[in-house]
């Protein structure tokens, strides 16, 4: 039989959440299972309800269902946040002295957050606290509910540590409420404590040990005084245990190696949530490690690294970036909603600079500080047109983790080849979400620096911007070639200098914007849409970005609900793939578009580029991401009802 | 001066006649030539402004930059190749107007590129606006209505900002202003040289008149004139008399170097330290390839991520 089990641990910001989630992670992949994990928190810091939401099974996964097999709370309000979170039969772990508390007195829950829940537990008839939460989860949703003394299983912890003072184990709360979902689950205590180790690593054997006592008092508790839990999933190591060996990454890290494989040596940033992990994690990894492969190199190399900068604002970290690559190094910066904001005036003069430089746009709710911790993709249409002027820019999205390694290398080649920005987009869901990745293969990686002056020789005459027909002229590197290069964010000649003149005007603004056209000739359009499934499917999902694990997730159920889908994902949108959309639109009878955001926003793009007009939408705004039940549940309203939009709104 | 003809380009300058920016660039295209700069290897950055154009008008890389942010093109410019020397040119609405921000930040890494600042207290290209460093209750020729806003210094922001080299020159003073530039470049750290720069179009307040009588020279009125830090903690005593003495709005404007410290490691120092190939191997210089195979390897980070 499948196995399967998704799991909500929340708890309060700083409580040990993302700890716990982490060892939960790596536990259930140790014990054989694919698994995929997000996370979701306030703009805050200490304190309010932070949860993450972790789904494993025998096969690979890349999304989140809007129900859950098991809510864990650390917290009160964790329990209010999620009790109707569980699927039917469903479990809620939480202590017993939450019960009492009143939805009112939840100092950290938002108060629109608070009469939305308290008007709703009331119109169904129950009290507004967490004991009333809990009576509809246990009538409505036939909940299995485990009150777990936490504190005495700390108290008891105390003892077998030898520690005097609660207040020191209460750091072990986080492993207390893992314990238990990991016991109710029968997840192995040998898969635990390869979790554990992963998690804390050789340097702290000792922590190891202590949580194993932790997790050893609680798995006797439940296992004595609970009966069993129907999903017990055990461990995956038989016949349907995954045998490839995986790394997991979230998506920052994902991104980050892929631009360090991809060659980048400087990198720019200002923080911003959720971007500026890749930055701090390029920084901790800022010396390079040469491929045994490349003996020569590494010694050449010997003490070269990676120059991570913190710049004062994001004007300065795209222009510093720009700077950066007109010597040569591969440069990128990374950046959010209102950071991009501030980049879009130094876009447009590496635009019409034809700079190689490349920026990573992690979308989150908009506009301005909007949701800052949340998920969105409303921000295609603004990275399509940013900047005042006509420029060519490349923009590429990315739909998962493994996608986003190789599109960071993409980006850092497309930029030099057509000397132009490129935008690489993807989402908080995508940098805070944890996945399975294959290790990346470096024979399907390489690298293109295009066109380069090939003279080594002093070039009195050279002109950076020289016309050539394709538009790409061979480009001098400051520091580098012995030929002079002007730059000017005023229209120029040939040489980089000033001008007005209308017929140098004519003939630069076309070169420019051929280059475009170029990237459309060369990049085949598979590589810019990708379907999946069966192609003679007469339902067509379109979406992109973050949308696709929960497409791909989603197609198996639809499939055995008898509806035959293909995906259809579209991964550039600049230059736009405008063939295989339009063909696989117009061989579709139903065409269904799928995005995060309200407007529709690719399926706008896909009507200035083929004229095709998509009928029906599932959109969402809510700043969570679009689940694989959505997915279905949208399928199902088209279908059956032919609904034109379908509004998601699941996820807390 | 044959010399120097080598470091200009062909291009005509399209300022007014009389434009003070004239001196500016004689400055520093003599300071290049007695330099001895390798055009290949230097990089004039400049802002948006009249005084912006100037990067056209050298005959070594020019980088013509956007309002406001030439300090950041510059900044990633040199730590990309620390190599070049980058000297960055703008007005002082560009410098320390729109572009403040970046002005005072730089001053916190004392990388060694050299800022000037074509102080004309208005903007030039815009058609005579206020610049910050237009006194209040001033009107100038342009102006609809007196100033309404007090100026800042460029110099003593400069000190409060940890710029190591700090000087100012006049624009009609060129030979004075071509040893400032000099040592401003030869100054290893942050350098910055505000320029009294007369805009004969739109400031009729400030001319090159009244600076003929106001401008005096440091190393003239106080013979013992030291501006060089000797230990780290002279630096405050130094910085205070500097600050003293560059008012610009009493009898005399004093020009000149006003404080030099050379005991702050340079950014690139900074870097080297964590990074020991980053001078020798710049990140311009990185070889990412070999027959367009990448170099790097990843295996370390990802080994503790394999399950
Ligand atoms: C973002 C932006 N805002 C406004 C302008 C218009 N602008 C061009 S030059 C200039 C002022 C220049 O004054 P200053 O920096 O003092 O240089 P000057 O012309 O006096 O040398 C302004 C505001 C611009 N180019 N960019
Ligand atoms: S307006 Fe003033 S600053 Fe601009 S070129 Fe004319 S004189 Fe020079
Ligand atoms: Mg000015």
């Amino acid at each position: 039989m499948a196995k399967e089990i998704e799991v909500i641990l929340g708890g309060p910001q700083g409580g040990g959440i993302e700890t716990a989630a982490q060892i939960f992670i790596r536990s259930l992949a140790r014990a054989g299972y694919y698994v995929y994990g997000k996370r979701e928190y306030f703009s805050n810091i200490m304190g309010r309800h932070s949860y993450f939401q972790v789904r494993a099974r025998d096969r690979p996964v890349r999304s989140v269902r809007s129900k859950v097999d098991i809510v864990a709370g650390l917290d009160a309000e964790s329990i209010a946040t999620h009790f109707d979170d569980i699927v039917d039969g469903g479990a809620i772990i939480y202590d017993p002295s939450f019960v009492n508390t009143k939805i009112v007195a939840m100092p950290m829950m938002e108060p629109d957050t608070k009469e939305h829940l308290i008007k709703r537990l009331k119109s169904e008839g129950y009290d507004p606290s967490v004991q009333g939460a809990l009576m509809y989860a246990e009538e409505k949703l036939n909940a299995k509910l485990y009150p777990l003394p936490y504190k005495q299983m700390l108290e008891e912890a105390a003892k077998k540590l030898n520690v005097q003072s609660l207040a020191i184990v209460q750091r072990f709360l986080n492993t207390v409420v893992l314990s238990a979902v990991a016991a109710l689950i029968g997840l192995p205590r040998e898969d635990l404590e390869s979790g554990l180790k992963d998690v804390f690593g050789a340097r702290k054997p000792k922590a190891v040990e202590q949580n194993l006592i932790v997790a050893d008092i609680v798995y006797d508790y439940v296992k004595s005084n609970f009966p069993p839990f129907h999903k017990v999933i055990g461990g995956n190591k038989d016949d349907n245990a995954r045998k490839e060996p995986m790394a997991i990454l979230n998506g920052n890290e994902a991104i980050a190696i892929g631009k360090i494989l991809g060659g980048l040596t400087f990198q720019t940033y200002y923080p911003i949530t959720p971007a500026a992990d890749e930055s701090f994690f390029l920084e901790a990894h800022e010396q390079l490690q040469i491929d045994p492969e490349f003996s020569e190199e590494a010694e050449i190399l010997k003490g070269a690294g990676i120059v991570v900068f913190q710049a004062e604002d994001e004007m300065a970290a795209i222009n510093m970036a720009t700077g950066a690559a007109l010597t040569g190094a591969r440069a990128a910066t990374a950046t959010s909603g209102p950071g991009f904001s501030l980049m879009v005036e130094g876009l447009g003069w590496a635009g019409i600079n034809e700079v190689p430089v490349v920026v990573t746009y992690y979308m989150r709710g908009g506009p301005s500080t909007g949701l800052p911790t949340r998920d969105s993709q409303s921000d295609l249409l603004f990275a399509l047109s940013a900047g005042h002027g006509e420029f060519p820019r490349i923009v590429l999205s990315s739909g998962d983790h493994e996608e986003a390694i190789y599109d960071a290398v993409k980006a850092l080649n497309w930029a030099e080849r057509y000397q132009t920005p490129v935008i690489h987009l993807v989402e908080k869901n995508l940098a805070n979400s944890w996945m399975m990745v294959k290790p990346p293969k470096r024979d399907l990686i390489s690298i293109d620096r295009g066109h380069l002056v090939s003279d080594e020789n002093e070039n009195k005459s050279y002109a950076r911007f020289e016309f050539q027909d394709n538009g790409v002229s061979p480009r001098a590197l400051i520091g580098v070639h012995k030929a002079l290069v002007w730059y000017t964010g005023d229209e120029h000649d040939e040489y980089g200098h000033i001008t007005e003149d209308p017929v140098t005007r004519y003939e630069m603004y076309k070169k420019r914007l051929k280059k475009l056209e170029l990237a459309d000739k060369e990049i085949p359009e598979s590589e810019r849409a990708i379907l999946y499934g069966d192609h003679d499917a007469d339902i067509a999902i379109v979406g992109w970005g973050s949308v696709k694990g929960a497409v791909l997730d989603a197609m198996d159920s639809l499939q055995s609900r008898g509806y035959n889908v293909k995906f259809l994902q579209i991964k550039v949108f600049s230059p736009f793939p405008r063939n295989i959309v339009r063909e696989v639109l117009s061989r579709s009878k139903i065409v269904i578009d799928i995005e995060n955001n309200y407007l529709g926003q690719a399926a706008r793009v896909i009507a200035m580029e083929t004229g095709i007009l998509i009928k029906h939408k599932a959109l969402k705004w809510t700043g969570r991401p679009i689940t694989e039940s959505e997915v279905v549940m949208a399928v199902e309203k088209v279908v059956k009802e032919g609904a034109e939009t379908v509004i998601l709104r699941d996820g807390k | 001066m044959a010399l120097m003809q080598t470091y200009k380009s062909n291009l005509n300058p399209d300022w007014c006649p009389g434009c003070g920016d004239y001196g500016i660039l004689n400055a520093a295209l003599m300071a290049f030539a007695e330099l001895k700069l390798d055009p290949y290897k230097t990089v004039v950055v400049g802002g948006i402004g009249c005084s912006g154009k100037i990067p056209h008008y050298f005959n070594v890389h020019g980088v013509h930059t956007l309002h406001g942010r030439a300090v950041t093109f510059a900044s990633g410019l040199k730590l990309a190749n620390p190599e070049l020397t980058v000297v960055v040119f703008g007005g002082d609405g560009d410098q320390l107007g729109i572009g403040v921000g970046h002005f005072v930040s730089v001053g916190r890494r004392n990388i060694d590129i050299t800022i000037i600042i074509h102080n004309n207290q208005v903007y030039g290209l815009t058609k005579g606006q206020a610049s910050p460093t237009l006194p209040r209750g001033i009107k100038t020729k342009a102006l609809p209505m007196p100033n309404m806003q007090d100026p800042i210094n460029p110099v003593r922001l400069a000190l409060a900002s940890g710029y190591t080299f700090v000087a100012r020159g006049y624009a009609y003073n060129v030979q004075h202003l071509k040893e400032v530039i000099k040592k401003a470049i030869q100054h290893k750290g942050l350098s910055v040289v505000e320029v009294l720069q007369p805009c004969p179009t739109y400031n009729d307040v400030y001319t090159k008149e009244v600076y003929a009588q106001k401008v005096a020279y440091l190393e003239k009125e106080f013979p013992d004139w030291d501006p060089v830090v000797k230990s780290p903690e002279e630096a405050s005593d130094k910085i205070k008399r500097a600050w003293d003495l560059s008012d610009l709005y009493g009898d005399k404007i004093y020009a000149g170097v006003f404080y030099q410290n050379p005991h702050v490691p340079t950014y690139e120092e900074r870097i080297a330290n964590r990074i020991p190939g980053y001078l020798k191997i710049p990140p311009a210089k990185v070889p990412i390839q070999v027959n367009g195979k990448p170099i790097a390897s990843v295996e370390h980070i990802l080994k503790p991520r394999m399950v």
